[in-house]
């Protein structure tokens, strides 16, 4: 008897068409054919940086939940929801019973009472099976939408031609809008560059047409994944897979301002007595270093193995090879370090791992 | 994609320059183009002996480190300081600008067992 092997086929966003369209170099990710980018990804990253770029996030999953759901929604995230208004969002952890990160996440509240919950695509089928096996009722609409990121100084102004009232939305800020002629779309103030920007979530029949608006009316950079990771590098947001799993909890990794302690969710209990046992920093590598330093890489401090690089990469627009670091949290924090460059140990300054100012556009502090 | 008529080729995608008995080295447009973004070249020392096929140079690109092979044996007469400061200029300037390395050939017989471009378009075509 023969028997079909399991075919794990490689999945498309709606927006597969247009990157072939443009050409893009593309690349596996997270089990979707994705461009990594369509010019340079350092072209691509300084029109993020100096006009506006347009992502395909369409891969990452986005789960509907009903007001009714309030109460699993606190249990599962380490920020408050309570205090989330309608109308906002607000980046959460989902940890395990142990404390350990499961997933970095958003949360949006909207208007009607209704929730969404948008969740790394690699992760999307763990968090399902977890939610659902604690209780979960949420539903999956990733294969039903399409979502962009359009991110950078001029993105304001580009998409308030078709939706003025966009201008209306501070950072973390979340409403439903129409767009002319095409339909309804669901738009944050939130990326992940350190730029100002916006997320959109449209049915995914509506995705090319809005992605083809931006890129040719709009005069939008198309960007791909290449471009997002040096912009989430430099801005200092992690990655989950590179930077954090299941293994750390977030005060091992620099993302206690995700947790607020009394809320009750899963994982607070161990949280609370877990020892700390590492630490999670910048490493800058000045401008004279040459190389980039790569996941895995090892960080020495005085010599001795005392960490390793979780996130790297060459930034042009500082001209330095900058990274991330998990180290030892018993290592002093003032010995000279070093990463091992294939076999040659580069000197580097820990520090923040925000490279770069953020520009978001945040409400005026009352 | 037009791979310059006048040149020599490696299968491992550098092309070779002769002009006025001097070797003139780079890598070609197939191969930045796979590379992506480069970001560092690292170049080896005017006077540095080396032999023909033998890892001389690297290249780091966003994606990976690659080794540059010498197309004959010689001694490296100079180096493209330009490259050093702007690696992007490999991507855009393959065949000129972003030149790597100049080597004096010891043996120039050793061209002979280099590729010719419709060789080297052969090659890659079937890839």
């Amino acid at each position: 008897m023969s028997q079909q092997p399991a075919t794990d086929a490689i999945r498309r966003t709606p927006l597969h068409a247009e990157h072939v369209l443009l050409g893009a170099r593309r690349s596996p990710f997270a089990g979707y054919d994705m461009p990594v980018f369509y010019t340079s990804i350092y072209e691509e990253a300084a029109s993020v940086r100096t006009a506006c770029g347009v992502f395909d996030v369409s891969h990452m999953a986005r789960i509907e939940f009903s007001a009714a759901d309030e109460a699993f929604l606190r249990k599962l995230l380490t920020c408050n929801v309570k205090k989330i208004p309608g109308g906002a969002g607000l980046y959460a952890l989902i940890l395990n019973e142990e404390g350990g990160i499961l997933d970095d996440v958003i949360l949006y509240r909207k208007s009607s009472g209704d929730f969404l919950l948008v969740v790394n695509a690699s992760n999307r089928q763990k968090i399902l099976r977890w939610m659902e096996s604690r209780g979960g009722r949420g539903k999956d609409q990733t294969d039903r939408t399409a979502m962009l990121a359009v991110q950078g100084p001029r993105g304001e102004e580009a998409l308030a031609r078709q939706i003025p009232d966009c201008k209306s939305l501070f950072y973390f800020d979340a409403k439903d809008f129409e767009w002319p002629g095409i339909g309804p779309v669901w738009i944050s103030r939130t990326g992940y560059t350190g730029e100002d920007g916006f997320e959109l979530v449209m049915p995914a029949e509506a995705g090319p047409k809005i992605w083809k608006w931006l890129v040719n009316a709009g005069k939008v950079t198309p960007c791909g994944l290449g471009a997002r990771d040096v912009l989430r590098i430099e801005a200092g947001y992690s990655l989950y897979g590179s930077d954090m799993d299941e293994s750390v909890s977030p005060y091992d990794c620099g993302l206690a301002f995700a947790v607020v302690p009394g809320c009750g969710f899963i994982g607070e209990e161990c949280l609370k007595s877990r020892p700390v046992r590492r630490r999670l920093v910048g490493l800058d590598a000045g401008v004279s270093a040459a190389g980039v330093m790569r996941h895995g890489f090892e960080v020495l401090a005085a010599g001795e193995k005392a960490g390793v690089v979780t996130s790297g990469v060459y930034s042009r627009t500082l001209s330095k090879s900058i990274a991330f670091a998990s180290m030892d949290a018993r290592v002093a924090a003032d010995l000279g370090l070093a990463v091992n460059i294939r076999n040659r140990p580069v000197e580097v300054v820990a520090g923040s791992r925000r490279f770069l100012k953020g520009r978001v556009k945040s409400r005026r502090p009352r | 994609m037009s791979i310059p008529g006048d040149l020599k080729y490696t299968k491992d995608h550098e092309w070779l320059r002769l002009k006025d008995g001097a070797g003139i080295v780079g890598i070609t447009r197939h191969a930045a183009d796979q590379l992506g973004d480069i970001v560092f070249v690292d170049l080896p020392a005017a006077g540095k002996e080396v032999k023909q096929f033998e890892a001389v140079a690297s290249i780091e690109s966003v994606k990976a480190v690659s080794d540059i092979y010498a197309p004959l044996s010689g001694k490296v007469a100079r180096v493209n300081a330009a490259v050093a400061s702007k690696p992007e200029l490999v991507n855009s300037h393959p065949y000129d600008d972003g030149w790597l390395i100049e080597i004096s050939p010891s043996r120039p017989d050793e061209v002979s067992s280099l590729l010719s471009a419709s060789d080297y378009e052969s090659l890659i075509r079937g890839k």
